[in-house]
């Protein structure tokens, strides 16, 4: 459904013990360009079944031959990143999907404040390197903990130096959000990537502070979390299927052979909705209105609540 | 693929225009059905040989004609080209991307070298030869957007994709179907839609429309069609100028309304710009006489179906509602049975 | 005027204000008018309002308001909602300056005082040449450039903080006074 292209793996750097960077270029037509913030999506051939990892491209957009992306290898993974740290070497293929951006830079901020936790840091690497070039106002705080998620520190410092505050136990700073926020001047806008908690933190502070909801953007870093095993019964095609604990709804659909369009696989740009008309839902996504969520469902992030089964309009 | 561009026609006062059989033969017939209503009509670029969906960007036999409109246009009223400071990312996506679909869809007429940045871009057809450097604005004559849109036929907006939204923030609009560019500069999707009629926002085609724009990918564009009438083959008959065509809908008569009026189809097409992830929305003008139109007996008495039935509210946004008697009483030779 | 289509402005009313921001700006038009006071009255629960009230009609009173506030506003932080009070005229042209200076619209209450004004005014922006007037007009009105008989369309454009107004007839332009 959404087309892939090969890629292959020209190097591979550990830049810290979880974090592997890979750099991937063509290799039959060119690259398509991208916007700073973009991602794309890998394909990982996992024990049977293909696991599919959102990685924000974490080059300058001016860089028209190669992509690279920083993989942190996760502890309660499904085996993606797994996969990526220990079965692909320099050369081999990898499959993925065309750049998409879901947290570009807004063009009437004029000051862009950029706030990272552990592996968050990767979209902002391009924002800020397109930044640099373009000339604009831009401040970074970045959450990590050393040895494990500061990739990038040592560059950042040199690169950018004053614009970049690192909290972590060898800097013993704290990241303050309300301070940070408190001083920000009406042409700020506040960016962040990293674990839900650190993006509710700075969301609800920024509620708290009278902003209204458009100067806050953020991205997620998760894959869709595991859940209860559930069934769901596909009412147009008669079939009946089961979604394993580790399996996203999506995921089981798709390893049935049942194409749902897709793009974020994320819950947040609504291209999966699909309808279902019995069961009830545990939506998880950041797309549907209450409303809709009566009749409509995120498949890529969305369960069946524990003992009920859904049935699809598929 | 060559052109063979027609000499001396004027769209704006005179009106000299003619429609060669091939152009007539390839016409955006917009109407799938006996009866028009509005509805989510976008569908994936896909190339279909020999017809105007060929290419990405379709160039024919007017494209020195509109060329010319466009600068007589831009002379009397410059506000039809507006950029907003915040897109000059997006202007260079848009003049990377005309001329490399121009140069390699019809390379009798375009022809760009490049060496790294420096880039060497011929327009055969208007006379241009110029050597740049791509992302450096002074190295062109003027703004890149404005320079690139002088040679691309059709309409263009570039929009900014934020807060869920889109917004038109750059234009080259100098053949609009009775709206304005620099009125609706800076509106975001669903305002500059607003004066159609609340039938289609009713049917919620907006919303999905909006939904499905914001999706729209890097090497995946999006097109659809939409149509309306013209008096005269007239490009310009935009708000602005409103008040000196708006009379010619009183000219129409039960006997020449073959030769005034006109349907006017703009194929739309929807890119993503991929550095600045702004959102192309190019709308490619193409005008017929009913009389040329009625040549085919099949599009004829669809044509009349059409518009005898249209609902009033959408035949008076469309302007048709001054002269859709006569233009009935016209069009009804060609349906000889009733259904 | 022609029905209301999506762009047509919807204003606040003083009583949906909700106060709950940590810091309040006041722009106000008329000092005497009803709404002005009861803003005035309410703002005075909240501990943190800043008032700035237009003292002429004329315009350099408020060239000189706007230019007060963009200083206001340059050492504001984030947050700062703002309340605008007055004719459509003068909450446009009071939003343009606070758009220019940062604030999204959500950070901005409108609230049109149309009813207790006596000639509350709206800009309208000419299609045809361009020009901008003021007009306490509904309906129709002439364009104080061009001459054209404008239809004061419920089209309109934020960013001229203006309606549309298009050539009403165009078998008479000029309208029915010319020939």
């Amino acid at each position: 459904m959404n087309p892939t292209v090969p890629v292959h793996v020209t190097r591979i750097h550990q830049v810290t013990p979880m974090i592997r960077e890979f750099t991937l270029a063509a290799l039959d037509a060119p690259l398509q360009p991208f916007s700073s913030g973009s991602h794309v999506i890998v394909q990982l051939p996992v024990e049977g079944r293909i696991i599919r990892n959102a990685y924000s491209l974490l080059n300058a957009p001016y860089e028209q031959h190669q992509y690279q992306i920083a993989v942190r290898l996760q502890e309660n993974s499904r085996g993606g990143s797994q996969y990526l740290h220990e079965n692909i070497q320099v050369g081999d293929t990898l499959n993925i999907s065309a750049p998409l951006n879901l947290f570009s830079l807004n063009s009437q901020a004029q000051h862009h404040v950029f706030i990272a936790g552990g592996i968050g840091i990767t979209p902002f690497l391009s924002h800020m390197k397109y930044l640099l070039h373009a000339g604009h106002s831009f401040e970074l705080h970045y959450a990590c903990r050393d040895g494990i998620s500061n990739a990038y520190e040592d560059m950042l410092m040199q690169l950018f130096h004053d614009q970049v505050h690192i909290y972590s136990e060898k800097t013993q700073r704290r990241l303050d959000i309300d301070a940070l926020l408190s001083q920000q001047s009406l042409g700020s806008h506040v960016y962040i990537c990293g674990p839900e908690r650190l993006i509710h933190a700075v969301v609800d502070c920024a509620q708290m502070l009278g902003w209204s909801k458009k100067r806050v953007h953020w991205e997620a870093f998760s894959s869709p979390a595991p859940g209860v095993a559930f069934d769901a019964v596909l009412s147009k095609s008669q079939r009946r299927i089961h979604v394993p604990g580790d399996f996203s709804l999506l995921e089981a659909l798709e390893q049935e052979g049942i194409e749902v369009p897709n793009l974020c696989r994320g819950g947040v740009c609504g291209q999966c909705a699909t309808s279902y008309s019995q069961g009830e839902v545990e939506h998880l996504d950041h797309y549907l209105t209450v409303q809709e969520r009566s009749a409509q469902l995120m498949p890529c992030v969305s369960r069946a609540k524990q003992g009920h089964c859904l049935h699809l309009d598929l | 693929m060559t052109v063979q561009f027609n000499p001396n026609e004027n769209m704006h006062d005179q009106f000299h225009y003619h429609n060669s059989a091939k152009a007539i033969a390839r016409f955006p017939f917009p109407f799938p059905e006996d009866q028009y209503m509005y509805s989510v009509n976008i569908e994936p670029v896909v190339s279909r040989p020999d017809s105007i969906f060929e290419h990405w960007f379709d160039v024919d036999e007017h494209y020195v004609t509109e060329m010319n409109e466009r600068r007589l246009t831009l002379q009397q009223d410059p506000k039809r080209c507006i950029i907003m400071p915040h897109m000059r990312q997006a202007s260079w996506d848009f003049l990377e991307m005309v001329m490399l679909r121009y140069a390699e869809d019809y390379p009798e007429h375009f022809q760009l070298e490049r060496d790294g940045l420096n880039w060497h871009w011929v327009n055969q057809p208007l006379n241009i030869d110029v050597h740049f450097i791509f992302g450096q604005a002074d190295s062109l004559p003027m703004e890149p957007f404005e320079f690139i849109s002088r040679q691309f036929q059709g309409d263009v907006a570039l929009l900014d994709q934020r807060d869920g939204d889109l917004f038109m923030d750059t234009g080259m609009i100098t053949g609009p179907a009775d709206w304005s560019l620099n009125f609706d500069a800076g509106m975001s999707f669903k305002q500059w839609h607003a004066p159609v009629p609340k039938l289609a926002h009713n049917l919620g085609v907006f919303e999905r429309a909006l939904k499905f724009l914001l999706n729209i990918q890097v090497g995946q564009p999006y097109r659809r069609l939409n149509w309306t009438m013209t008096i005269n083959p007239r490009m310009d008959t935009s708000s602005e100028t409103y008040h000196l065509w708006g009379h010619e809908r009183g000219l129409v008569t039960a006997e020449n309304a073959g030769e005034l009026v006109h349907l006017r189809v703009e194929l739309q097409t929807m890119p993503r710009l991929a550095r600045s992830n702004a959102l192309l929305f190019s709308i490619r003008t193409y005008l017929i006489s009913l009389n040329d139109l009625t040549r085919n007996p099949a599009w004829a008495k669809r044509l009349y179906r059409v518009i005898r039935d249209l609902p009033e509210p959408i035949a008076e946004y469309k302007g048709i509602s001054e002269y859709r008697e006569p233009l009935v009483q016209w069009l009804s030779q060609f349906d000889g049975v009733d259904e | 005027m022609m029905e209301a289509m999506h762009s047509t402005p919807r204003y606040q009313t003083v009583e949906t204000l909700q106060w709950n921001a940590p810091k309040y700006v006041l722009v106000l038009q008329h000092a005497a008018s009803a709404m002005t006071r009861q803003l005035t009255e309410m703002s005075k629960q909240h501990p943190q309002t800043v008032q700035l009230m237009l003292d002429s009609q004329q315009d350099p009173a408020l060239a000189g308001l706007l230019h007060e506030l963009e200083t206001v506003l340059q050492q504001e932080k984030a947050g700062v909602r703002t309340v605008v009070c007055g004719d459509e005229s003068f909450v446009w042209t009071v939003q343009q300056c606070l758009v220019g200076t940062g604030c999204l619209d959500e950070e901005i209450s409108l609230i049109a005082d149309s009813s207790s004004l006596q000639n509350p005014r709206k800009k309208v922006y000419c299609v045809h040449c361009g020009h901008t007037q003021h007009t306490v007009k509904d309906e129709l009105c002439s364009c104080e450039q061009c001459q054209v008989e404008l239809l004061i369309r419920s089209h309109f454009s934020e960013r001229l903080g203006a309606y549309m107004g298009v050539c009403a007839n165009a078998h008479q332009p000029m309208g029915a006074l010319s020939v």
